[in-house]
C-alpha cells in the first residue's frame, strides 16, 4: 500500500505491476485517473496549481487507503497525487485497487477517490485566460463528528443505502449501512420496515454483500 | 502566550503572509482565537491542524508555542 505526493504521476504500467507484486490472488486492477480539462468557470485553463500539508496530506492519504481496502476487503491499493503546476492533459491523480474480483475493486476505488477529494489537505488553483481562483468544493465536513458506535436505524419509506446516510448527515464512506450482517451497496435499497444499522467500517466485521 | 497560525491556499493569500503569531491570554480556546483572526465568522469547512495533528473539532484549549494550521477545504482530484 503506497500514498505519495509526487511530482509528475507514474507510468501506469508500472503502477499496476507494483500492485500484482502484492499477491496472486489478484484478478482485479482498477485505476482512476484525474486529469486537468481545459474548461473552467473563468474560461480556458492554463494550468492547475497543487499545494498541500505535506505531513497532513500523506497521512490522509494512507488513512484512506488503509480504511477502504479493510472496508472493501481489497488486496492492494496506492494514490499518487501531483503537487505543482500541471497542464491541461497532465494526470494530477492516480488511485488504484487491486482486489481478487472487480466488484470490490470498482467500489474502492470509487470511494477512495471521493475521500480522496474530500479529505486531503490538498488544494488546487485554476489559473484560466480570465483569472484565477482557488477552487472550492461543495462537499465535506472536515470538522464533523466520526461515528465510534454504530446506530439502529428503522426505515420508513424506500431508499438507497446512500441516502439514508446522507440522512443522517454522514457520508458514504465514513460508515456502512449493514443489513442482516451483510454490508449494502449504496446503490442497494433498503425498504420500509427494515431494521439496518449503520456503522463505522471498523467495525463492520462481515464481507459486502 | 504566543501561539504561531499557518495558512495555506488561499487563506496565504488573505493574510498575506505564510504565518502570524499571536499574543493569546493563557488557555486560549482555539474557536476565539480563529474568531478573533478571521474578525469574526469563522469560514465554513475550515480545516484546522495544531502540532500537525488534525481536529475534529474546535474546542481545544491553546498552550504557549502551539502551531495552528489553518486551512481551507480539500480541493485536491
Amino acid at each position: 500500500m503506497r500514498a505519495s505526493l509526487v511530482e509528475s504521476i507514474g507510468s501506469l504500467d508500472r503502477i499496476v505491476e507494483e500492485l500484482l507484486e502484492s499477491s496472486d490472488k489478484i484478478g482485479a486492477v482498477c485505476i482512476f485517473l484525474g486529469v486537468v480539462r481545459s474548461t473552467s468557470p473563468l474560461g480556458r485553463v492554463v494550468r492547475l496549481e497543487y499545494e498541500a500539508h505535506d505531513k497532513l496530506a500523506g497521512e490522509a492519504l494512507r488513512r484512506i487507503l488503509e480504511e477502504v481496502c479493510k472496508a472493501h476487503g481489497v488486496i492492494d491499493a496506492l494514490v499518487e497525487h501531483k503537487v505543482g503546476s500541471a497542464g491541461v492533459g497532465e494526470p494530477v491523480m492516480c488511485v488504484a485497487v487491486a482486489s481478487e474480483h472487480r466488484g470490490e475493486a470498482f467500489r474502492a476505488v470509487r470511494e477512495a477517490v471521493e475521500r480522496v477529494k474530500a479529505e486531503a489537505p490538498i488544494w488546487k488553483k485554476e489559473v484560466a485566460e480570465a483569472g484565477e481562483r482557488w477552487v472550492e468544493e461543495a462537499r465535506g465536513r472536515p470538522l464533523s463528528p466520526r461515528l465510534r458506535g454504530l446506530i439502529e436505524v428503522k426505515v420508513h419509506e424506500e431508499m438507497t443505502a446512500r441516502e439514508v446516510v446522507e440522512a443522517l448527515g454522514m457520508r458514504p464512506g465514513e460508515v456502512l449501512v449493514m443489513r442482516n450482517r451483510m454490508v449494502l451497496e449504496w446503490d442497494e435499497a433498503v425498504h420500509r420496515g427494515d431494521l439496518i444499522k449503520v456503522v463505522p467500517p471498523d467495525l463492520a466485521m462481515v464481507p459486502s454483500g | 502566550m504566543r501561539v504561531v497560525f499557518r495558512f495555506y491556499a488561499k487563506f496565504r493569500e488573505q493574510f498575506r503572509a505564510d504565518s502570524v503569531e499571536m499574543d493569546l491570554e493563557e488557555a486560549s480556546m482555539l474557536v476565539e482565537a480563529l474568531r478573533k483572526l478571521f474578525g469574526g465568522a469563522i469560514p465554513d469547512g475550515l480545516m484546522v491542524a495544531v502540532n500537525d495533528k488534525l481536529l475534529d473539532g474546535l474546542d481545544v484549549k491553546l498552550r504557549d508555542g502551539d502551531v495552528v494550521d489553518v486551512m481551507p477545504p480539500a480541493s485536491g482530484g
